[in-house]
């Protein structure tokens, strides 16, 4: 059975604001959910911390939007290896709105070179694409990096 | 109410956690910075021909397969004879022996310019310079 959600604010930084997905069934919105799993996961507290800060680089703007990791028609943080200088193995996917806004979806660890044939991110990755696709058909209002039609985007979860 | 995970995770974020993710920003946006004003070597490949190495092992450096060791920003740092890491001293030292100019534009702005930066600029719009 589907059930809908909607766009929920995530966190305002400088330049860049980010946006989540909420089902109407659940408590957490999909980028709360991925933070709550990934630090219940003992061994990637280093690579959660730096996730984190990649995604306050992104914004306040020291690092752009085009450095994230494209993942098909969505992408993921944290960026794109040439930007990280290292191998991390976690993925929140996500996708740009605007150069300026972007909305999270949910993640995990991957385990496989392709998302499709990881267990722990191919779920979340088909559902990302998914949600990507659909927002891009969607006539999406925003006025100072804020998205001002929340209500009206509903999104099958 | 239960804080956030993000927010918990944001507020403990460990400085060597940020220090390194800094560092590697540092990095990045000076190597495309020297890129951008190098006369000859503006890409991936025009390094790896100054290098006479594979592009494909410049690729690797650019691209995380490769850890940017400090023997490879060595090797960065002489191909486009620039420096990409500066310590306090050697900033201090180099930029100590700047000259600087008083520039005063044609609407009256006053600004300070090392001199070195002038000597291509078109001289259009400058009223006065002084030497400090």
């Amino acid at each position: 059975m589907n059930s809908f959600a909607t766009i929920v604010p995530f966190q305002r930084y400088s330049v860049v604001n980010f946006y989540s997905i909420k089902s109407e069934d659940k408590d957490l919105s999909e980028a709360d959910d991925f933070f709550q799993r990934m630090s219940e996961n003992n061994g990637i507290e280093d690579q959660l911390e730096r996730l984190v800060y990649w995604m306050e680089q992104l914004g306040d703007g020291a690092i752009d939007v085009e450095d994230l990791r494209h993942e098909g028609i969505c992408q993921a943080l944290p960026p794109d290896r040439r930007v990280t200088n290292e191998f991390i193995e976690l993925r929140l996917y996500c996708h740009i709105i605007s150069d300026k806004v972007i909305i999270l979806f949910n993640g995990d660890i991957k385990t496989a070179m392709k998302a499709k044939d990881c267990p722990n991110v191919g779920p979340h990755h088909r559902r990302a694409t998914a949600w990507a696709s659909k927002l891009d058909k969607e006539k999406i209002e925003i006025d100072h990096n804020i998205i001002k039609n929340l209500d009206e985007i509903l999104l099958t979860y | 109410m239960k804080e956030r995970a993000f927010d918990r995770i944001r507020r403990n974020i460990k400085p060597e956690n940020k220090k390194f993710i800094d560092r590697n920003i540092a990095i990045i946006k000076q190597i495309k910075y020297i890129l951008s004003i190098h006369p000859k070597i503006k890409n991936q490949k025009d390094l790896a021909k100054e290098l006479n190495k594979e592009q494909s092992e410049i690729s690797k450096w650019f691209t995380g397969q490769h850890n940017l060791t400090q023997e490879t920003i060595n090797k960065i740092e002489l191909a486009l004879d620039h420096d990409i890491l500066l310590t306090d001293l050697e900033a201090r030292a180099k930029y100590q022996s700047t000259v600087y100019m008083h520039f005063v534009d044609s609407v009256g702005y006053r600004s300070k310019i090392p001199a070195e930066t002038l000597v291509n600029a078109d001289s259009g719009g400058s009223q006065q310079l002084e030497f400090e």
